[in-house]
C-alpha cells in the first residue's frame, strides 16, 4: 500500500511542470552564484566556489526556498481536500500510516531534487570558461556535497515536516503559511543577536535554518581557510542545531500524524443549524423592497463592506497569532536589545521607533502579502462570487473595501506596536516619550502602508491567482527593498514604495528629509492611486477570467462616466509629485550612481596619476571666513580664505595641481597672488592646473584665495549608506543641517591625491585600471616626506572667523579670541597658537555647554574641559569630561605634555556614527557615546573608552604624525587605542576589562575573514582598521602586561619626545619599533617578531584541570596545558612554529560576577607567566584556598581563535588512598 | 418586459462549444430552461446574469442592452447560480441584511422588514440566527434565494434551484416564483422536465449549446402528439428493440422494462399508443440531437 502512494505521489510529482520549473529557479541561482559578479557569496580574496561560500549559498538559497518548500510539502493532503477527492480516496482500505508517510516521502524526495538544482547549476556555472580563474578555486564536489546535505537537504526536511504538520493538524493552507513564518522569525531573531559572543549558543540554536550556526562556527575563518575548508555539520554548533531541528521536525510530523484522522477536514462551526420543517401555506406573497439607486450609495456601501472585510480580518485566528507572534518578536527583541552585555542605550524615542518599526516591517509585509490574497479572494474561496459579482454594486465598490480593510488592519497594528513601544519606553524611562515623535512616524507608516497594502492588492486582482500574487509581491519586495542597488536600480524614483533612507535625529529631527519624504510619498499615493483605478477596472467580476473577456471588460469600464477624469486626475498627480522629484533630485541637484562615482574617480585618475610625483608648494597657513546659513531658505554656507602655499622643495616649482569639489551644489572661486595661466580646469574631476608666470622659488610662497559655496537646493536621491569613515561621499545637504552642522572643511586639496583613488581591485579591473598597493612601501623616501593624513600639508597656522545663527554656537579648531553679534548673526574668531595638522571642521548647532577645568598637579597650565551637546542629551557629558580628566594626567605622564589649553567635544547629528580627532576639538557623534546608558554599570563604558581614544590622538595624530607608508596607522591608531585602554585598565573592573579585550580580540577575528587584498603584520599595516584598532590594541596591551607597564609607556613617551612635530622624513612604524626593542628584555624580545612583525596566533589549552585537598588545608593542583603557536600568512594559511614563549596560567577562586564558562572573575590564587616550551605541559601547584577554576591565558592576552577551552572549572580528585578494586 | 437572446455564441478555452447561435425570446412569466447536463444552461444563465462574456451574439432585457449596461441590469436581477457557498461563520440575518445593503435597499426599517420578510418565506426563520456554514445544501439553496429575491428584481435567473430541494420545499418554492412571476421575467434552468410541465408557460430545450425546441410546452408537445408508443418488454429483448425503433425512454416498473417509443407512422403489435408527454418530446429531441451531431 506504501509504495503504491510513494508512487503516485513521485509520478504526481515528476509529471508536474512546476517541480521542474522550481529546479530550474533554484539552479539558475546557483548557475548566477558562480557567474556574475557581486551576485554570489564569495569577495575579492574568496572565491565564487569557495567551501564557505557555497555553504552560504546553500543555506541561504534554502532559506529564500521555503516557500517552494511549502508549496511541496504543505500541498499533498491539501490537494485531497482541494479537489474533494478526500472521500474518494479515505474510503479506500487505506491505513493512515503509508497513505502519509506515502505522501510524505515522495514530497520530500521531489523537494529534494528540486533543491539539488542548486548544486547542479553552481556546478554548470564552475565550469563555464568565462568565469575570472582568479575568482575560482579548484573544482571540489564535497564542498558541493556537504552543504547540500547538510544545510539544503536538512532545512527542506524540517521545514517540510512543519509545512506537512501544519496542513495535517489545521487543514488550512494559511496555516501553512504562519509554520513558515514562524521559522523564519526564529531566524530573524538569531541573526539579530548573533555576534554578541555570550549568547552565541543560545542563538545559534535558535535559527533553525542553521545560518547562525555556522557564521558562528565559521566566525573567526581567514581567507584561507574560508577557501579550502569544508563545513563541518557533524561538530560544532552545526550539530547541535541540525539534531536539534531535525529532531524538532521529526517530533512535529509524529505527533501531528497521530492527530490526524482520515476523514473530512474539520469545519471550524459551532453546530449544524438544525433544519426546520417547511411551512404548509405560502403564506403572505412576496415583499417587493425599494431600492433605492441614488447618489451616495455606493459610499454607504463602501463603509459597510470595509467594516465586513475588516473585521473578518481582524476576528480571524491566523491573524492574531500573526500579529502576536510579531509583537512578541518585537518584545523579545527589545529584551535582548537592553540584555546586551556591551553596554545599552537609552531608549530615546527614535531608537525606540526603530526598534519597533524594524523588527516588525517583516510582518507587516507579511500580512500585507497573505492577507491582501485572502481578502481579494474572499468571495471564491468559498464559492460566493456568483451571488455576490451579480449583485448591483459598483464594480469599484469590493475593490476599494479591500483596499481600505488591509489598511485599516494595518494602521490598527501600527498603533498597537506605538503603544509597545511606549510601554517599553514607559518601563525603562517614561521621560523620555514623546508623543509628537510616535504620532509622526505613524503618518510616515500610515502613507507607506498604504502604498503597499494598495499595491498587493492591486497584484492579486491584475494576476488574478493568489499564490502567484505572492510570489509577485515577494519578488517586489525582494527587488525594491533588498537588491535594488545591486540591480543598478539607485533612484528613488525606481524604488517605488521603499522610500528614501532618511535619519531621524534628536538634534535635527527630521530635517531637511521632511520635503523629500513628503514629495516621495505623494509620488508613491499617486502611483498607487493610478495603478488601483487601473486595477479597479480589471477587476474580477463573474467566472470568466480569461484574458480577452477582461481586456474587454476593462475597456467597457474604462468608459464608464467619471473613470477617464479620475485616471486623468492621478496620473497627472504622479506626474506632477514625480516631476517634481525629479526636478529636484536631477535638475536643481546633480544626480549620480555609485558606477558613476566610481567612474568620475578612474577617470580622475587615468587623467591625473602622471602628476602623482609631481612636487607642489604646500599649505603652511590657513585663514578662513565661513558664513553659516542652517536655517536659511535656502541653507546654505560660503567660505571664503587664503592658503598660503610655500615651495618646501629644493627647486622652482611652475605648476599647481588644485583639487577643488566637483559636485554642483558646491561652487569654488580660485584665484592666485601670482599671475599664473590655468592650464587646465577640469569640473568633472575638479581638477585645475596652473602654470606660474615666474617659477616659485624654494622657500618662497604665494596666496591661493577661494570662495567656496553651497546653497541647498531642493532634496537629492541620497545613496545607500557609504560606510562610516566615507564622509567624503555624503552630500553638503547631510553636513549643512539646520541644527548640528558639521563641515570638513573647504574641500581644497593641493597635488594629486592617491586617497582620490578606486581601492578594490575587482573594481578597479572593471574600469581597466591596474590593481594597486594600499600603500608605500615602509620606508619609501617620498612617502617618509608626506604625512599620513596627506600630501598637501605639513603643520599649518590656522585662523578662521565663523558666522551662523545667532542662536547657534560655532566652533572650530583653535582658541576663541572674539565673540560678537552683528545684523543679527553671530560671529565667532578662531585661532590656533601654535601649527596644528590641517583637520579643520566646522561645526555649528543650538550647545549646551558643559565646562570643567583640569589642573595638572606638578603645576603647569590648565586645561578647559568643554563638552558642547544637546540639551535632549545630558546623560554621558560627566563620564566624558571625568574620562578626559582621568586621562589627561595619564597620557602627559606618559607621552609628555599635553600641547593644549582646552580640550573640546561636540555632539553632531547622527547621519554618521563616529567620533574624531581635530585639534583641541573632538566631533562626536550622537549615536556614538551620547546617549549611551549610564545607568548599566555592568557593561563597560564605550562612552569612556571612545573619549579617551580620540584625546590619545591629541598625541598620536597631533603631535606626533607618521609618515604616508605602511605601519603609520598604528603609530596613530593603535597608540590613541592603547593609551584608551591604559586609562580602563585603571577604571574598570577586571570583568569589565576582560569584556572590553575580548571585544578588541572579537573584531579583530572577524576582520581577518573579510580582509579583501592581504592582512599585514601590525608594524605593516596598510590602514586596515580590524589591524590598526584591534589588533593593534591586543598588542599593546599584552606588551605592557609582559614587559610592564611603566617600560612600554616609557618607550612610547621616548619615541614621542624625539619625534614631536617631526616632519620629512616623518617617522615611522620601525622608528617605534626600536624604542620599543630598547625596553624589551632580551627574553621576551620574542614577542616583537610575534606582535608586530609577524602574524602570529596561538592555540593554546587547558586540558585538565585537577586538585586534591592537602592534610594542611591547602590544595594540591595539577594543571595539563597544550600549547601551540601558529604563524599565519597573509591570507590566513597557518604553519606551527616551536614553541618557548611566556603564557600566563592561572589558578582562581570561585567566580565573583556571572561571566561565561570561559571567564575568570574570582581571586587569582595563583597567576603567572610560565615559559611553556612542549606541546604538553603538566604543571603544579599548591593554593591555599579551594580552586575553583583555571586557565592557561585566561585573561585572553594573546591572540588566540578558539579561546574557549582555555578555562575550565577544577575538578576535584580523592586523595590518592588505594582504589577499592572495582568489580 | 422581454428578454431577447440573439444569436449568443460561446466557445471555452478547452474547446467546448457551450452555445451555439442560441436566439430566444422571453416574455413575462415563468421560463422553463430544460437541458441535460452540460447543455449550454448554466452557460446562458450566467451570460444574462452578467458574469460572463459571450463572444458574439447580444441580449436586449426591455431596453437594457445586458453585455454593455451590466449596472442596469443587475438593479433589476435576482440570480440564484446552481453552485454556491456562504461565508462559513456570519449567521443568515446577518448575511441577509449584507446583501440587501449591496442590492441598495438603504432604508434601515426596510431592510430590515424584507430580510424578517425574506427568511420567513423562505423558512429559516427559525435558524436565522445560526452560522450559515452549518447549514443544509436544502437551507443554503433557500437562503440562496432569499438573496434572489431581495430587492424588487425584474428579472430572475434561477439555475437548478430545485436540484437540493426535498418535494415538499420544491413545491413551496415553485409555488413562490410563480407568484412573482406574472409581472416579471423568471428564468428557471431544470432537468427536471415536470418543474416545467408544471409552471412554465413557455419554454425552450436546449441540447450540446443549442436551442432545440421552443414554445409552449403545448405547443412542443404537439409535434409528436400521436407518435410515441409505449410497450412493457423483457430486460433481455431491449437492444433488439432499440435496433428496430426510435426508442425515447426506457425505465423499470416493478422490475419490468416499460418502453416508449417514436414512430411516424403507426405501429401495432406489442406496442400502443401513449399520451406524449414533454418528457418525451425532450428526450426525443435530445436523442435525434445526438444522432445528428454522430451523422
Amino acid at each position: 500500500m506504501f509504495t503504491h502512494i510513494f508512487k503516485f505521489e513521485l509520478r504526481y510529482r515528476f509529471t508536474q511542470p512546476s517541480t521542474y520549473l522550481y529546479f530550474g529557479v533554484f539552479a539558475l541561482f546557483g548557475f548566477l552564484s558562480q557567474t556574475v559578479d557581486d551576485f554570489g557569496f564569495g569577495s575579492a580574496k574568496v572565491h565564487v566556489n569557495a567551501p564557505d561560500a557555497l555553504a552560504e549559498l546553500h543555506t541561504i538559497a534554502s532559506i529564500l526556498g521555503m516557500f517552494v518548500t511549502a508549496a511541496v510539502l504543505g500541498t499533498p493532503i491539501y490537494r485531497d481536500d482541494k479537489d474533494g477527492m478526500t472521500g474518494l480516496v479515505y474510503t479506500t482500505p487505506l491505513s493512515k500510516p503509508s497513505y502519509l508517510a506515502g505522501r510524505f516521502l515522495g514530497s520530500l524526495l521531489a523537494i529534494w531534487f528540486v533543491i539539488t538544482g542548486l548544486s547542479v547549476g553552481a556546478l554548470l556555472g564552475m565550469l563555464m570558461p568565462w568565469v575570472e580563474a582568479s575568482k575560482l578555486g579548484p573544482v571540489q564536489p564535497l564542498a558541493l556535497l556537504v552543504p547540500l546535505l547538510g544545510a539544503a537537504w536538512t532545512n527542506a526536511w524540517f521545514a517540510g515536516c512543519i509545512f506537512f504538520a501544519a496542513y495535517l493538524v489545521f487543514r488550512s493552507p494559511l496555516v501553512v503559511y504562519l509554520g513558515g513564518v514562524v521559522l523564519f522569525v526564529c531566524y530573524q531573531v538569531a541573526m539579530n543577536f548573533i555576534s554578541r559572543i555570550s549568547s552565541d549558543h543560545l542563538f545559534s540554536l535558535l535559527d533553525p535554518f542553521g545560518l547562525a550556526a555556522k557564521r558562528i562556527d565559521t566566525n573567526y575563518w581567514t581567507i584561507a581557510e574560508r577557501n579550502t575548508r569544508l563545513i563541518n555539520y557533524l561538530g560544532g554548533e552545526l550539530v547541535q542545531n541540525r539534531l536539534l531541528w531535525c529532531g524538532v521536525g521529526l517530533g512535529v510530523l509524529l505527533a501531528s500524524c497521530a492527530y490526524f484522522r482520515l476523514g473530512l477536514p474539520r469545519v471550524r462551526q459551532k453546530k449544524q443549524a438544525a433544519d426546520t420543517a417547511p411551512l404548509a401555506a405560502a403564506g403572505a406573497g412576496l415583499r417587493r423592497s425599494p431600492q433605492d439607486f441614488s447618489r451616495g450609495l455606493s459610499w454607504w456601501q463602501l463603509r459597510r463592506l470595509t467594516r465586513v472585510q475588516f473585521l473578518n480580518v481582524v476576528n480571524a485566528w491566523p491573524f492574531r497569532a500573526l500579529a502576536l507572534l510579531g509583537v512578541v518578536f518585537v518584545l523579545f527583541n527589545a529584551y535582548w536589545t537592553y540584555q546586551d552585555p556591551r553596554g545599552i542605550q537609552m531608549p530615546v524615542t527614535y531608537l525606540i521607533l526603530n526598534l519597533v518599526n524594524d523588527n516588525f516591517t517583516l510582518f507587516f509585509l507579511i500580512i500585507t502579502t497573505i492577507y491582501a490574497g485572502e481578502l481579494v479572494w474572499r468571495e471564491r474561496d468559498v464559492r460566493l462570487q456568483l451571488v455576490f459579482d451579480a449583485l448591483p454594486y459598483a464594480t469599484w465598490l469590493p475593490f476599494v473595501s479591500k483596499v481600505l480593510a488591509l489598511l485599516g488592519v494595518q494602521l490598527l497594528l501600527s498603533l498597537v506596536l506605538s503603544l509597545v513601544g511606549v510601554g517599553i519606553q514607559l518601563y525603562r524611562a517614561p521621560e523620555l516619550v514623546e508623543p509628537l515623535l510616535y504620532l509622526k512616524n505613524f503618518v510616515l507608516q500610515a502613507a507607506n502602508l498604504a502604498v503597499l497594502s494598495t499595491l498587493a492588492v492591486v497584484v492579486q486582482t491584475a494576476v488574478n491567482h493568489k499564490y502567484v500574487g505572492h510570489a509577485v509581491m515577494m519578488l517586489y519586495y525582494g527587488v525594491v527593498f533588498l537588491l535594488a542597488d545591486a540591480l543598478g536600480l539607485h533612484h528613488v524614483l525606481l524604488k517605488f514604495g521603499a522610500g528614501i533612507t532618511y535619519t531621524y535625529s534628536d538634534m535635527n529631527g527630521y530635517g531637511h528629509m521632511v520635503a523629500p519624504l513628503l514629495a516621495l510619498n505623494l509620488y508613491y499615493l499617486a502611483g498607487v492611486l493610478l495603478l488601483a483605478l487601473l486595477a479597479s477596472l480589471l477587476w474580477v467580476r463573474g467566472n470568466d477570467t480569461r484574458l480577452g473577456s477582461r481586456a474587454r471588460l476593462f475597456g467597457q469600464r474604462l468608459r464608464t462616466p467619471g473613470v477617464r477624469p479620475a485616471l486623468a486626475g492621478a496620473l497627472l498627480v504622479l506626474l506632477t509629485a514625480g516631476g517634481w522629484v525629479f526636478y529636484n533630485t536631477n535638475i536643481l541637484n546633480e544626480y549620480l550612481t555609485p558606477k558613476d562615482l566610481e567612474a568620475r574617480q578612474a577617470a580622475t585618475e587615468r587623467q591625473y596619476k602622471r602628476y602623482e610625483r609631481l612636487l607642489q608648494p604646500k599649505i603652511v597657513a590657513i585663514d578662513l571666513a565661513a558664513d553659516l546659513f542652517p536655517t536659511a531658505s535656502p541653507r546654505g554656507y560660503r567660505m571664503r580664505g587664503t592658503f598660503t602655499l610655500r615651495n618646501k622643495e629644493a627647486r622652482p616649482l611652475d605648476t599647481l595641481l588644485i583639487n577643488y569639489d566637483p559636485s554642483r551644489s558646491v561652487t569654488s572661486r580660485l584665484s592666485l597672488s601670482r599671475p599664473a595661466r590655468v592650464l587646465r580646469d577640469d569640473p568633472g574631476s575638479g581638477v585645475r592646473l596652473y602654470r606660474l608666470k615666474q617659477p616659485l622659488q624654494p622657500n618662497d610662497s604665494l596666496d591661493l584665495r577661494f570662495e567656496v559655496g553651497y546653497r541647498a537646493s531642493g532634496f537629492t536621491s541620497r545613496l545607500k549608506g557609504t560606510g562610516v569613515f566615507d564622509w567624503a561621499n555624503i552630500s553638503p545637504e547631510d553636513r549643512l543641517t539646520a541644527n548640528g552642522t558639521f563641515l570638513s572643511d573647504a574641500g581644497l586639496r593641493i597635488g594629486y591625491q592617491v586617497a582620490g583613488e578606486l581601492e578594490d581591485d575587482d573594481v578597479r579591473r572593471r574600469y581597466g585600471l591596474k590593481p594597486k598597493d594600499r600603500a608605500l612601501r615602509l620606508n619609501d623616501p617620498r612617502g617618509r616626506r608626506i604625512a599620513d593624513f596627506g600630501p598637501d600639508a605639513d603643520y599649518v597656522r590656522y585662523q578662521a572667523t565663523v558666522s551662523t545663527d545667532a542662536d547657534q554656537i560655532a566652533v572650530t579648531p583653535g582658541y576663541l579670541q572674539r565673540e560678537w553679534t552683528q545684523n543679527g548673526r553671530r560671529y565667532f574668531q578662531y585661532q590656533m597658537d601654535q601649527p596644528m595638522m590641517p583637520m579643520t571642521g566646522i561645526l555649528s548647532a543650538r550647545y549646551q555647554v558643559h565646562r570643567e577645568t583640569w589642573q595638572p598637579r606638578g603645576g603647569g597650565q590648565p586645561v578647559a574641559i568643554e563638552i558642547y551637546y544637546d540639551p535632549h542629551h545630558p546623560y554621558n557629558v560627566r563620564r566624558m569630561a571625568q574620562a578626559l580628566r582621568d586621562a589627561l594626567p595619564y597620557y602627559s605622564a606618559a607621552f609628555g605634555p599635553y600641547q593644549y589649553r582646552q580640550i573640546r567635544i561636540l555632539e553632531f547629528p547622527r547621519y554618521k556614527s563616529f567620533a574624531q580627532s581635530q585639534p583641541n576639538t573632538v566631533p562626536f557623534s550622537e549615536a556614538a557615546g551620547f546617549i549611551d546608558d549610564p545607568r548599566d554599570t555592568n557593561a563597560p563604558d564605550y562612552t569612556y573608552f571612545i573619549t579617551n581614544h580620540e584625546l590619545g590622538h591629541q598625541w598620536w595624530g597631533h603631535q606626533l604624525v607618521g609618515a604616508n607608508v605602511q605601519g603609520s596607522s598604528m603609530l596613530i591608531e593603535s597608540l590613541a587605542e592603547y593609551s584608551a585602554l591604559m586609562t580602563c585598565k585603571h577604571r574598570f573592573t577586571p570583568a569589565q576589562m576582560q569584556q572590553v579585550m575580548r571585544r578588541e580580540l572579537d573584531q579583530y577575528l572577524r576582520g581577518r575573514r573579510q580582509e579583501r587584498k592581504k592582512e599585514m603584520p601590525l608594524m605593516l599595516v596598510e590602514s586596515q582598521p580590524y589591524i590598526h584598532y584591534y589588533k593593534g590594541g591586543m598588542v599593546f596591551y599584552a606588551l605592557q602586561d609582559f614587559i610592564g607597564e611603566q617600560k612600554l609607556n616609557k618607550a612610547l613617551g621616548d619615541f614621542a619626545a624625539a619625534n614631536r612635530y617631526k616632519t620629512n622624513p616623518y617617522p615611522n612604524s620601525a622608528d617605534l619599533m626600536a624604542y620599543i626593542r630598547r625596553e624589551t628584555p632580551d627574553s621576551l624580545r620574542y614577542l616583537i617578531r610575534d606582535m608586530f612583525e609577524t602574524i602570529t596566533l596561538y592555540k593554546n589549552e587547558l586540558k585538565t584541570a585537577t586538585y586534591t585537598a592537602r592534610p594542611d588545608g591547602k590544595f594540591d593542583v595539577a594543571l595539563t596545558i597544550k600549547a601551540e603557536k601558529l604563524r599565519a600568512d597573509s591570507l590566513g594559511n597557518e604553519t606551527s612554529t616551536p614553541v618557548a614563549d611566556y603564557v600566563e596560567v592561572g589558578v582562581f577562586g570561585a567566580d565573583q560576577s556571572p561571566g561565561e564558562a570561559w571567564d575568570v572573575r574570582g581571586k587569582a590564587l595563583v597567576l603567572r607567566k610560565i615559559k611553556l616550551t612542549q606541546p604538553e605541559t603538566t604543571l603544579h601547584f599548591v593554593v591555599a584556598d579551594k580552586p575553583a577554576k583555571a586557565g592557561v591565558d585566561p585573561y585572553q592576552k594573546l591572540i588566540e581563535r578558539y579561546y574557549v577551552d582555555n578555562v575550565k572549572p577544577m575538578q576535584e580528585e580523592k586523595p590518592a588512598a588505594k582504589p577499592v578494586a572495582a568489580r | 418586459m422581454e428578454l431577447r437572446i440573439q444569436n449568443l455564441s460561446k466557445t471555452y478555452p478547452n474547446g467546448v462549444r457551450a452555445l451555439r447561435d442560441v436566439s430566444l425570446t422571453i416574455p413575462n412569466g415563468m421560463f422553463g430552461l430544460l437541458g441535460p447536463n452540460g447543455a449550454g444552461k448554466s452557460t446562458l444563465m450566467r451570460t444574462i446574469a452578467t458574469l460572463q462574456e459571450p463572444d458574439s451574439g447580444s441580449i436586449q432585457l426591455g431596453d437594457i442592452d445586458v453585455l454593455r449596461e451590466k449596472e442596469r441590469v443587475r438593479r433589476v436581477l435576482g440570480y440564484l447560480p446552481q453552485e454556491f457557498g456562504l461565508y462559513p461563520s456570519v449567521s443568515a440575518e446577518v448575511l441577509l441584511d449584507y446583501f440587501a445593503g449591496l442590492k441598495g435597499i438603504r432604508d434601515g426599517a426596510e431592510r430590515k422588514a424584507a430580510v424578517e420578510s425574506l427568511l420567513q418565506q423562505t423558512n429559516l426563520w427559525d435558524a436565522r440566527k445560526k452560522a450559515v456554514g452549518g447549514y443544509s445544501g436544502g437551507m443554503r439553496q433557500r437562503f440562496g434565494i432569499a438573496v434572489a429575491l431581495l430587492g424588487s428584481p425584474q428579472l430572475i435567473i434561477v439555475d437548478e434551484p430545485t436540484a437540493g430541494l426535498d418535494p415538499t420545499e420544491r413545491n413551496r418554492f415553485l409555488d413562490l416564483l410563480s407568484e412573482i412571476g406574472e409581472n416579471v421575467v423568471v428564468i428557471l434552468s431544470t432537468h427536471i422536465v415536470e418543474d416545467v410541465t408544471e409552471l412554465c408557460p413557455h419554454m425552450a430545450i436546449i441540447a450540446q449549446g443549442e436551442v432545440v425546441a421552443t414554445g409552449s410546452p403545448n405547443d412542443v408537445i404537439g409535434e409528436i402528439r400521436g407518435k410515441v408508443y409505449r410497450t412493457k418488454t423483457e430486460k433481455a429483448a431491449l437492444a433488439q428493440l432499440r435496433e428496430q425503433h426510435e426508442v425515447i425512454s426506457s425505465k423499470l416498473v416493478a422490475g419490468q422494462p416499460i418502453v416508449r417509443v417514436f414512430s411516424e407512422t403507426p405501429i401495432n403489435g406489442i406496442f400502443q399508443p401513449a399520451e406524449a408527454t414533454l418528457e418525451d418530446v425532450y428526450f426525443h429531441r435530445l436523442a435525434r440531437k445526438a444522432k445528428g451531431v454522430e451523422a
